[in-house]
């Protein structure tokens, strides 16, 4: 089969998947970039409400969006039916399944990557700069192309790549729309084919690619990156919006809002009255219930084996720990379906190990929920050590270096001293962890135990069997716990300062 | 009981020594003050003293106990060593109680409050007793600091830049504050400053951080 895939899908595959994350980085960094200069610039009314909302797409898994867009732009969907009734506009006046649907709408869900970076960075530059830009005459225009982009690049690198690569991950809505991207062609070679061969050939290809990318980030970064040239940095003052900007300002904000939570929401709720009582009997709680139990249990474990590894890396620091701590990163950008064949190569030699060497009776990992959770911590272990590395380097090591003088040892220091002042950090670390998890969907369809559904499976069966309608109570309630997380960990992300130096 | 250090070498990575076959003894109940310019080595010489930075070659000593050489490491906690740091390192979460109590973890109930009150009664902080750092003033901060760094009964204690974040009529104030305390203590005491004046008041034997490199 990898002869048939090289010849014929290789290029496709290229090109699809270099398409996709081109065009959906170049997208969200419009968005992500704009929103985050007029929020950082500008007095908004409700900047507390407007930073939440624009922080809230990441709450939406894309693949819920694709599958409710498609039924919503269907013949009998609800905007089909209403432009006809407005317009007399007839018949599926819009085709989204393609690369350009699956581009705006992974936009649309990823581009707060972009904003938190664009107003992290820029409320870190000196409000004088910007000052002396006005003093000599420049126009909030000329302001923005020639300081504020040129600055902004070295995060905006970093923010798209991340953008990159959670698009890669992704496998429910290129699956749906039937695009020939990486993961859905691994999943096809593996499922379909029944060639576990090409799909570990695709996937070595496809961390070539990775790592291409991520060298690539590495060195646009230093290229681009400026020293401070003042020493105290003040916060920006606010400017009044002018009619365009203020115009603009809200006319994409509230496109954003609109099409990545409004309609969407909005339709789920329409269909929930003719949802039948069956679906909230089995699948419903079914899928809640595994959904928590995936999201608490490996976030747990993840958190615990972060906190390991960033104070191993942080009292002990060496070069060989930096490297382990750097490889660990790579699992992040590693997509999903990717993980799942290295644990399934992994873990199945050695359970068959087990079997021919002890008489287990069964495949003790493999035929588990343990290979699931070995892979959803691989997968998401990289997200809480760099969050978790990121406070923990604000905080610095005063506090930690005055209570071992004291006497106290690391177990000690780390209860009574760093946990309370990293507290809000962790909390933050955990709850975006949680997120990823419960919207993961790749790892979990190839390497859960049989008969074993979250909420995103469940999701992905009924969407394939196009009855997304019937799971709108599990999409539903699956939004309402990622929105809650999302809303409380930039809550906390916000309050991480208050100990930091 | 004196801290012996012993043609210690230290450099980060692979750059010039920063220290480089250094000695020194400081005797039970004596103060020195060592002077040099920001950035000379100073406060790494007090990191390997405490054991934060593993020398390359060289030991370090206290009372005839051996803390570390190329066979023997003892780590920081287990080292019994007061520090006073730079800017306090106050931890932001406890009040000054619990902050001056946090080495006496082994001590019972009972002859923790008593140590921790009479500490609070000698730098005369009683009345600040339940507040937090962020709510003192810096002459109380730096007192809590020094509370805390003496409330175990270290035998050695070390002051690094004490005053630098003081205005100099509280720096004079508390220098003299201090100084029949520190005498009183009886403890092997090394100030590290860039402040000669400091130095001058506070110690009995004052050393440039060059001429301990070639001695």
């Amino acid at each position: 089969m990898w002869n048939l895939v090289l010849t014929f899908w290789f290029p496709e595959v290229i090109f699809e998947t270099g398409f996709l994350i081109i065009g959906t980085a170049s997208l969200a960094a419009l968005i992500g970039v704009s929103l985050g200069y007029w929020m950082t610039f500008y007095h908004v009314p409700y900047r507390r409400l407007f930073d939440i909302l624009f922080v809230l797409p990441l709450a939406m898994p894309t693949y819920l969006l694709g599958y409710v867009y498609v039924h919503m732009t269907s013949v009998t969907g609800s905007i089909s039916t209403v432009l006809f009734s407005l317009f007399g506009i007839q018949g599926q006046w819009i085709a989204i399944t393609n690369l350009f649907g699956a581009i705006a709408l992974f936009a649309f869900t990823l581009y707060p990557y972009i904003y938190l970076a664009t107003r992290a960075y820029l409320q870190k530059q000196p409000a004088t700069m910007f000052a002396a830009a006005k003093t000599l005459g420049a126009t909030p225009l000329r302001i923005f192309w020639q300081i504020v982009f040129p600055l902004l690049r070295p995060a905006l690198v970093g923010a798209s790549v991340l953008v990159m690569m959670e698009t890669l991950n992704d496998y429910g809505l290129v699956q749906y729309f039937g695009l020939r991207v990486y993961a859905t062609t691994i999943f096809q070679a593996w499922f379909n084919g029944n060639d576990l061969n090409t799909a570990v050939r695709l996937s070595v290809s496809l961390i070539v690619f990775i790592l291409i990318l991520l060298w690539a980030e590495t060195s646009l970064r230093k290229s681009f990156k400026y020293g401070s040239s003042v020493t105290q940095i003040k916060p920006l003052p606010r400017m009044k919006f002018t009619k365009v900007n203020g115009t603009l300002f809200y006319f994409v904000g509230g496109l954003v809002f609109t099409f990545a939570l409004l309609l969407p929401i909005t339709q789920l709720i329409a269909w929930l009255p003719d949802v039948p009582l069956r679906i909230y009997q089995i699948s419903f709680l079914d899928g809640l219930l595994s959904s928590i139990l995936m999201a608490f249990y490996p976030t747990i474990l993840i958190i615990i084996l972060a906190l390991a590894i960033v104070n191993y890396q942080r009292l002990y620091p060496s070069k060989w720990k930096k490297w382990l701590t750097k490889f660990l990163t790579i699992g992040y950008s590693i997509p999903g379906a990717v993980i799942a064949v290295g644990m399934v190569l992994l873990w199945i030699p050695f359970d068959r190990w087990l079997v021919t060497t002890f008489n287990f009776p069964v495949m003790v990992v493999s035929g588990s929920i343990l290979l699931l959770l070995f892979g959803l911590v691989l997968r998401f272990l990289a997200v809480a050590t760099n969050l978790i590395d990121g406070t923990y380097h604000r905080l610095g090591l005063k506090y930690t270096h005055a209570s071992q003088v004291l006497g106290q040892g690391e177990i000690k220091t780390l209860l009574a001293v760093d946990l309370p002042l990293i507290s809000h950090g962790v909390i933050a670390a955990s709850l975006i962890v949680m997120v990823d998890l419960l919207k993961e969907l790749p790892l979990t369809l190839i390497l859960r135990p049989f008969n074993f559904q979250t909420l995103a499976t469940y999701l992905f069966q009924y969407a394939g069997d196009e009855q997304i309608n019937l799971a709108a109570p599990m999409a539903l309630v699956l939004i309402l716990l990622t929105s809650l997380a999302v809303t409380f960990a930039s809550d906390m992300m916000l309050k991480v300062n208050t100990y930091e130096s | 009981m004196s801290l012996k250090l012993e043609k210690l070498y230290f450099r980060y990575k692979s750059n010039r020594p920063l220290i480089e076959n250094l000695s020194l003894t400081v005797p039970e109940g004596k103060i020195v003050g060592i002077t040099g310019a920001s950035g000379c080595g100073k406060s790494t010489l007090l990191q390997l003293i405490l054991g934060f930075l593993k020398p390359e070659q060289g030991s370090v000593s206290f009372a005839e106990q051996m803390l570390s050489n190329d066979q023997t490491f003892v780590t920081p906690a287990s080292r019994h060593i007061g520090m006073v740091f730079q800017d306090y390192a106050l931890f932001p979460h406890l009040t000054v109680r619990d902050n001056i109590g946090f080495g006496l973890s082994k001590r019972t109930s009972k002859e923790k409050v008593q140590r921790i009150d009479t500490l609070l009664k000698m730098f005369a902080i009683s009345d600040v007793a339940f507040s937090y750092p962020h709510q003192l003033s810096g002459g109380q901060m730096q007192r809590v600091a020094i509370a805390r760094a003496l409330a175990p009964e270290p035998k050695l204690l070390l002051l690094d830049e004490p005053f630098s974040n003081l205005d100099q009529a509280l720096t004079q104030r508390l220098r003299a504050e201090l100084k029949p305390l520190f005498k009183s203590l009886n403890m092997a005491i090394v100030l590290v400053t860039h402040h000669q004046e400091d130095a001058a008041f506070l110690a009995d034997e004052i050393i440039a951080f060059n001429t301990l490199m070639q001695s």
